[in-house]
């Protein structure tokens, strides 16, 4: 993600920040306007389409039912992964997921994970042999700036309108009945808001060129009732304690907002 | 007002003084405040404070005499390893009074050469010169390789040591910046020398080393 | 209250685990540092700074700070696959952003600084060992640096905030964050957190850890002091 800026357009954005202004008008906790498309791909068990402003990011769920870990027989598999395509942006190239990718899977995961959105010990078909197994594959297909937020806003809407079969033993056989679906078993709801850091000043919702230019950023993933399930520091700066903790307060807002937008997704 | 003694070993971080000293090597300022950048020494010298890394490697600085060995060659110029964290560049055109139709049978690769550093611009490259009194290839000789402490200590602080080596040991002895030296002479007078050598190598900040030496030179 | 409260492992919450550093262990290294941590055993490389002739990773305008971290097969319980994986690729990366902030990368255009970090043994916390490794071996190659980065792991288990989480406590606790900072000027480099931890109980944690860093930060300038020279009257000299 190496991208060559102007020092006339750094010094622009940086002279907006310090008398309060962003490069779009926006004030520094505002997020762009944000639209989620549920049930885009009809091939898949659950998807999302999610744009934040240009950002765009497709999310998808499959399910297939697979064996467990050795150290979990008894809870179903999620595995998250998020791939920076190169139609996205003129930095990205093909190939094996690269450290951005797989930092933003990760942190993702760690949120949906920790939160936990969904009781994977109710997605056992068969204790120690057979569970449901949900890869949720997410693309960037649009970037300009915060990939990281749209990215669990769409994997977490996604996994939301995920709609699986129901799998039964019969005879020691496994049946699978595609015509009754059933939603997944959801507990709790998170979602992931970055704060960044430019110019020592926090911001929210950073486009691509303030991404650029920034010192370094904290993502926070929130439950509902307001504790933190995942945090992430990211960035060739530093963040002090205090700047933690206005980060802090700032995400923890605009989680509300993104909370009642999940609201509005039914199964 | 100064936090530390001079000669106090310092680390990282470490503050050394908050009034208005100038910066040494291995210094930097923060907010007024002087700081040490390295594990080292440190060396307060009238209004300059420094310190002094326990080893470093060297730096290429305008006009230092340096002993580089040739690791490639070009149609434009030779890359010359000179123990540095950078490589040097000698221009051919360096050679255009030689009147040489095929450069390389003057300098090959693997040749060992006597250089001057030209220039060093703001993104480390390092052009060497070759024309100068003195300087060029050498066809006989071992080079030793020894610490930055040594080469300061033959070159800059006690340029006698070093006649005076010479003439004793009677060899010819060239000590290059990028801590390397040159000797030759017959085995047994540059084994002697390998001797006296390795004594200041080993004890590079011992107190009276100039003593030490000196009577080791006279002992032989 | 918290005070009464005994880890399965006899610690108190605020009490680490023994460690022993060591730096200078490596003979062809320009740096290098080993880090115990009760079984934990991180050895670290530095080579460079030297230049960097591929153009495409070269910058002109400073070093490139090039941190892999990977574990040996042996390290852990379950052999481990050798090789880069997600969970390495994700720590290199997010300890090369860990130690960049207090290193003048700009002193060397167009060269590379490599650190290798090696889990010989693992047991909870290697990447903040990794971390504390890294810093020392820097110091170790001569560097120019603002700070050592001293780091450590912060935790909830049974409710209660501790230091130091062993790989019981890292598996079945509640929460898990670690944090490195450069201690001189108390800023964060580094910081990560899962698990579950309401605001309050993040500035608790965010306090503790701060605490065990400056401990370790001394642990760590001790080390390099007791390699380059004695004790005299509390202040080292040559």
């Amino acid at each position: 993600m190496v991208n060559i800026i102007s020092e006339v357009s750094k010094e622009k954005v940086f002279d907006l920040l310090n008398h309060e202004k962003r490069v779009d008008n926006r004030s520094f906790s505002e997020y762009r306007e944000i639209s989620i498309k549920t049930n885009y791909i009809n091939k898949a068990e659950g998807s999302a389409l999610v744009s934040i402003g240009g950002t765009t990011v497709l999310a998808g769920v499959k399910a297939q039912v697979g064996s467990p870990f050795p150290n979990s027989p008894d809870s179903g598999i999620i595995i998250i992964n998020a791939e920076l395509l190169a139609i996205a942006s003129r930095n990205f190239e093909y190939g094996p997921p690269n450290k951005f990718a797989i930092e933003i899977s990760r942190v993702v995961d760690r949120t949906i994970r920790e939160s936990p959105l969904i009781d994977l010990d109710k997605l056992c078909i068969v204790e120690g042999s057979k569970v449901w197994k949900l890869h949720v594959d997410i693309d960037i297909l649009d970037f300009d700036g915060n990939i990281m937020d749209a990215t669990c806003l769409a994997a977490v809407s996604a996994l939301l309108t995920t709609k699986i079969p129901t799998a039964k033993f019969v005879n020691d056989e496994l049946s699978i009945d595609e015509d009754h679906l059933s939603s997944l078993p959801i507990l709790n709801k998170s979602v992931l808001c970055t704060v960044v850091k430019v110019n020592d000043q926090l911001i929210v919702d950073p486009v691509h060129i303030e991404e650029t230019l920034m010192e370094s950023s904290l993502s926070i993933g929130f439950r509902e009732d307001g504790t933190l399930c995942a945090l992430q520091k990211c960035g060739l700066d530093v963040l002090t304690a205090k700047e933690v903790m206005q980060c802090m307060s700032m995400a923890f807002n605009h989680s509300r907002e993104l909370f009642s937008l999940l609201e509005n997704i039914k199964p | 007002m100064l936090f530390v003694d001079n000669k106090q070993i310092v680390l990282p971080g470490h503050l050394l003084s908050d009034s208005n000293l100038t910066l040494g090597r291995g210094t930097f300022r923060e907010n007024g405040k002087i700081y040490s950048n390295m594990t080292g020494i440190v060396y307060l010298e009238s209004e300059t404070i420094s310190v002094i890394p326990f080893k470093y490697t060297y730096k290429p600085k305008y006009g230092d005499l340096i002993i580089g060995r040739v690791v490639n060659s070009s149609y434009s110029s030779w890359t010359i390893n000179i123990n540095s964290s950078y490589q040097g560049y000698l221009s051919t055109s360096e050679l255009y009074d030689k009147n040489e139709q095929n450069i390389n049978q003057i300098i090959n690769v693997n040749d060992v050469l006597l250089l001057r550093v030209a220039n060093v611009d703001e993104i480390n490259r390092v052009k060497l010169t070759i024309r100068s009194h003195g300087l060029g290839k050498f066809n006989q000789g071992v080079i030793v390789r020894v610490k930055q402490p040594t080469v300061h200590f033959l070159s800059e602080e006690n340029a006698f040591l070093n006649n005076m080596i010479q003439e004793y040991t009677c060899t010819d002895m060239i000590v290059a910046k990028n801590g390397l030296i040159w000797i030759n002479g017959l085995k047994e007078n540059v084994d002697k020398l390998m001797k006296i050598i390795e004594e200041i190598e080993n004890n590079p900040f011992k107190h009276n080393l100039i003593k030490i030496v000196q009577s080791k030179i006279m002992n032989l | 209250m918290k005070e009464q409260f005994t880890r399965n492992d006899g610690r108190t919450f605020n009490s680490l685990r023994n460690m022993k550093m060591e730096v200078g262990v490596l003979n062809n290294a320009d740096g290098s540092a080993y880090v115990e941590c009760g079984n934990n055993k991180v050895l670290v490389g530095v080579y460079g700074p030297r230049e960097l002739y591929s153009k495409k990773h070269s910058k002109p305008d400073g070093a490139v700070l090039r941190c892999k971290y990977n574990m040996a097969p042996f390290s852990v319980k379950e052999r481990k696959r050798p090789g880069p994986d997600r969970r390495s690729t994700e720590i290199s990366k997010l300890i090369s952003e860990a130690i960049s902030p207090s290193i003048f990368l700009e002193k060397y255009p167009r060269s590379s600084i490599d650190i290798s970090i090696e889990v010989l043994e693992a047991e909870g916390g290697t990447r903040c060992l990794g971390i504390v490794g890294a810093s020392l071996a820097l110091a170790d190659a001569e560097i120019p640096m603002r700070d050592l980065t001293s780091a450590c792991a912060v935790g909830k288990v049974d409710d209660h905030i501790v230091v130091d989480l062993s790989e019981e406590e890292d598996q079945t606790g509640q929460a898990d964050m670690p944090v490195a900072i450069m201690p001189r000027t108390g800023d964060i480099t580094f910081l990560q957190m899962d698990g579950n931890l309401s605001v309050p109980e993040f500035e608790d944690a965010l306090k503790l850890a701060f605490d065990a860093c400056f401990f370790i930060n001394q642990l760590q300038q001790e080390t390099l002091l007791k390699k380059y020279g004695g004790e005299k009257n509390g202040e080292y000299y040559l």
